[in-house]
């Protein structure tokens, strides 16, 4: 049930509709069954494998309260906390990296002229598993930290992770930040209503007016053979556009149904495209996911506590796993190595940087600023081309294209990716510059507030393109 | 909870900001892709159109949506000197509504034949209109011949429009200009993919019992030999007035998007083309089918005329019909082909000659 579909317009306002009608027990208990259903109406199989997550957590966490409570030695405790994280990466593993280990293992074995009956696994990969895993990992390490206690209704704990506005895409809510609103009377406040309102008609406008229309033209970039310098550019241009709108606008879609029914979820896209740099771009880009892997990983693996090699080390190996973390697919692994590069070459020229751009005149801070941002944009776009490629060759030849980026300029290709990722960059300027991410909700008067809401129901309806599953959903 | 005077005005108010803020959008998009007027009243199929004492007739270089007619009123580019011409007769399924611009079977046509004759200099000139009925055409043929000098002309006329005889006779005056909302056509398109086939077959019901209402006619389940023969008298004025403008009349026979019996999955189509036809019963119209392509082939064999079979070579079925009888792009592809097959060696013979 995507959210941009006609079964979502009729569940929605039903399960919103009944929730209003019910006090804080029944409203868990019907958001558990709707989101359970929601699940479901992708493929009833998948509802054991988020059933044995919220099992095997729940009783971990219990357990390891228990053990804290009993002053149970530390060793004990790791152990029963290994039990959570086996089960969940087991299954993660066996369910999304199986067959990618497997092929990858029999092309080496390939590329050494060894000769092995190695067969891969008809596997259907869970709908969000990636998601709901990371966020009930965060649950059990954060009962064995001590900083959460643990949930004591199994059906609370059921909805924190199966909650459907963001089960199947995020943003990945840590147990902190969601449980305790679970567990405690929501009051659905008007500007709740009215920041609801405005996330899921951007939302849905940056996903259906944008990254759908974007969608048929990045594919065919990406399926010529020899694409042209300029191709090439409007290419990862468009899915920078692309997958922008479509993860971003699944989350405001997702925070704004949230907020429907009195529930925060975190921000996880604020304007990424406005960074200044790879470290700002990771504060900015999938905050939900990058807070978790600085939090769950990095920090453990010691963060930048030990001197300039390790933090380069741990900032790599979160990286990469970042990247493998999108998909079972090298070009993924790739993607995260780059990023981790971009972060480590950041953080070593940084001191050097931040003397370059001291200026003290206002437009050369303008300036700079700019030409930051536009250096930055384009360090995602070729992070956006190996992330999109679907091989290494492919890579190789789109970006010796980038040699001669004007080569055969198609200038009604350049104004489709204008007439669509334009109104967005206006918009956003306007957001970047006055810090309002929340520009619709509060306009005055209220019928013009009404005619913007207008204008994107129009190019919603009428101008959408072919709907187009959410590109993070295979994550 | 009780709503006030002023909360309901407010309501309203925003109802109407809604409903007109749609409407602007609906004119930009249409001046953005069109180069549509903004204020205009209206913009429909009627700005193809201009009519004098005869009927209706195309009208030279205008535009409506991606329907462009050139200066001499046909759907295509502008003509070039000298070549041969070769007209296009017909309606809606000639003049081309689904496919691109460019895409039409005339233009189709065009291009194949300067492609496999060599040194062939073809014009295929698409004179059709949308619901043009063939005494309108007849009568128009001189002004034609006047104007571009054809070498030949396709006849592809369906039998469909002699199902209620009055649609034959032209229409003399224009159709009042009234104001449109231009949201209507996006909205109903909507509703079309929204709405649940079965709904949708109930509503085409309901149009065809009140459409017989106001007829005041009771269905048939055949169409009457009076009207075959209206159909066939028309098509012998057309040939004989083509002939008089030395234009060769070339018949082709016309191919629907059923199978020869039609299976219950056909049937919402049958029931979507009876809107047009409400006097006559689904069942009714491949019969129909059938007996208007045997006049022409009668036609053809008594008159020595070229004939095509189109209606037996392009194959049925939702990838070559967009509806019941109007074409997909691949659609007149494959009847540019048929098309083509049939007329390049007579074309190549002409031009030895």
């Amino acid at each position: 049930m995507l959210f941009n579909s006609l079964e979502f317009a009729l569940f929605f306002p039903i399960v919103t509709g009944v929730y209003y009608l019910l006090r804080q027990r029944g409203q868990n208990l019907w958001l558990l069954a709707a989101s359970l259903f929601f699940y479901a109406s992708w493929d009833w199989r998948f509802l054991p494998i988020l059933a044995t997550t919220m099992v095997v957590d729940f009783y971990v966490a219990a357990y390891l309260e228990e053990l804290a409570k009993i002053g149970a030695p530390e060793r004990k405790r790791k152990y029963v906390l290994a039990i959570s994280m086996g089960a969940n990466l087991a299954m993660l593993g066996f369910f999304k990296y199986f067959n990618f280990f497997i092929d990858s293992f029999h092309s080496s074995l390939l590329a050494l002229h060894i000769s092995a009956p190695i067969s891969t696994l008809s596997i259907l990969l869970p709908i969000g598993i990636s998601f709901y895993t990371f966020q009930s990992m965060s649950y059990t390490i954060d009962v064995y930290r001590g900083e959460l206690p643990a949930c004591r209704h199994f059906l609370d704990f059921a909805l924190f992770v199966s909650f459907y506005p963001h089960l199947v895409a995020g943003p990945i809510m840590r147990a902190v930040d969601l449980l305790p609103q679970i567990l405690s009377p929501r009051h659905t406040t008007r500007q709740q209503v009215l920041d609801g309102i405005q996330l899921m008609v951007w939302g849905l406008w940056k996903k259906m007016f944008i990254a759908d229309n974007l969608a048929p033209l990045v594919n065919r970039i990406f399926s010529e053979t020899a694409p042209t310098g300029f191709h090439t550019l409007l290419g990862v241009y468009a899915f920078a556009f692309q997958i922008y709108c479509d993860f971003s606008g699944y989350t405001d879609v997702a925070r704004g149904v949230a907020k429907l029914m009195g529930f925060e979820l975190v921000l996880n896209f604020n304007l990424p495209y406005f960074s200044t740099s790879p470290q700002e771009f990771w504060t900015r880009w999938h905050i939900s996911l990058s807070s978790w892997l600085r939090n769950y990983l990095y920090f453990p693996l010691g963060g930048s506590r030990d001197g300039a090699a390790k933090t380069y080390r741990n900032l790599m190996i979160t990286m990469l796993l970042g990247g493998l973390w999108h998909g079972a697919a090298w070009n993924f692994v790739l993607w995260g190595a780059y990023q981790g590069i971009l972060l480590v070459i950041h953080r070593a020229l940084q001191p050097m940087l931040d003397r370059i751009f001291d200026f003290r005149s206002a437009w050369a801070r303008a300036a700079s600023l700019t030409f930051r941002i536009l250096v930055m944009f384009h360090l995602t776009c070729f992070g956006w081309l190996l992330f999109r490629a679907s091989s290494f060759t492919q890579i190789v030849t789109m970006t010796a294209s980038l040699l001669h980026p004007f080569q055969q300029v198609d200038k009604d290709l350049a104004w489709q990716v204008v007439g669509y990722a334009g109104p967005l960059v206006v918009v956003q300027c306007w957001q970047y510059f006055s810090g309002k991410l929340i520009f619709l909700a509060n306009l005055r008067p209220l019928e013009l507030r009404i005619a913007a809401y207008s204008v994107l129901l129009y190019l919603m309806l009428f101008r959408a393109a072919k709907p187009q599953a959410f590109i993070y959903f295979q994550f | 909870m009780r709503l006030s005077f002023r909360g309901l005005v407010r309501i309203i108010t925003c109802l109407i900001v809604s409903v007109l803020t749609l409407e602007l959008c609906a004119r930009i998009d249409d001046w953005i892709g069109y180069g549509a007027p903004i204020f205009s009243l209206s913009y429909n199929e009627n700005r193809l159109y201009e009519y004098d004492q005869i009927g209706k007739r195309s009208r030279p270089n205008v535009r409506y949506r991606k329907w462009q007619l050139n200066s001499v009123g046909s759907r295509g580019p502008e003509l070039t000197d000298g070549g041969t011409r070769i007209l296009c007769l017909g309606a809606s399924e000639t003049f081309g509504l689904y496919e691109p611009e460019g895409q039409e079977y005339p233009r189709q046509l065009e291009r194949q034949l300067n492609a496999r004759i060599p040194g062939g200099d073809f014009q295929v000139l698409n004179f059709a209109l949308p619901g043009m009925p063939l005494p309108v055409i007849t009568t128009r043929i001189p002004a034609m011949a006047a104007a571009v000098h054809p070498r030949f002309a396709l006849i592809y006329a369906g039998v469909a429009t002699y199902i209620w005889l009055p649609d034959r006779k032209p229409l003399s005056s224009p159709p009042r200009d009234h104001f449109e909302w231009r949201l209507a056509e996006p909205v109903r398109n909507l509703a079309k993919q929204l709405i649940p086939a079965s709904l949708q077959d109930k509503f085409r019901e309901r149009s065809i019992q009140q459409s017989l209402a106001s007829l005041g006619t009771p269905a048939f389940d055949r169409l009457p030999q009076e009207n075959l023969d209206y159909y066939r008298s028309d098509l012998e004025d057309l040939i004989a007035t083509l002939r008089r403008y030395d234009i060769e009349p070339i018949l082709v026979t016309h191919a629907t998007r059923f199978p020869p019996e039609p299976t219950p999955a056909d049937r919402p189509m049958l029931l979507a083309w009876r809107r047009f036809g409400p006097l006559l019963r689904e069942d009714g119209f491949l019969p129909m089918e059938r007996s208007g392509n045997d006049i022409l082939r009668q036609l053809a064999a008594a008159d020595g005329l070229f004939l095509i079979d189109a209606a037996s070579r392009i194959p049925t079925g939702d990838r070559y019909f967009a509806d019941f009888v109007h074409f997909t792009e691949e659609g007149s592809r494959q009847m540019a082909d048929v098309l083509a097959d049939a007329l390049v060696p007579r074309l190549a013979a002409d031009q030895s000659r």
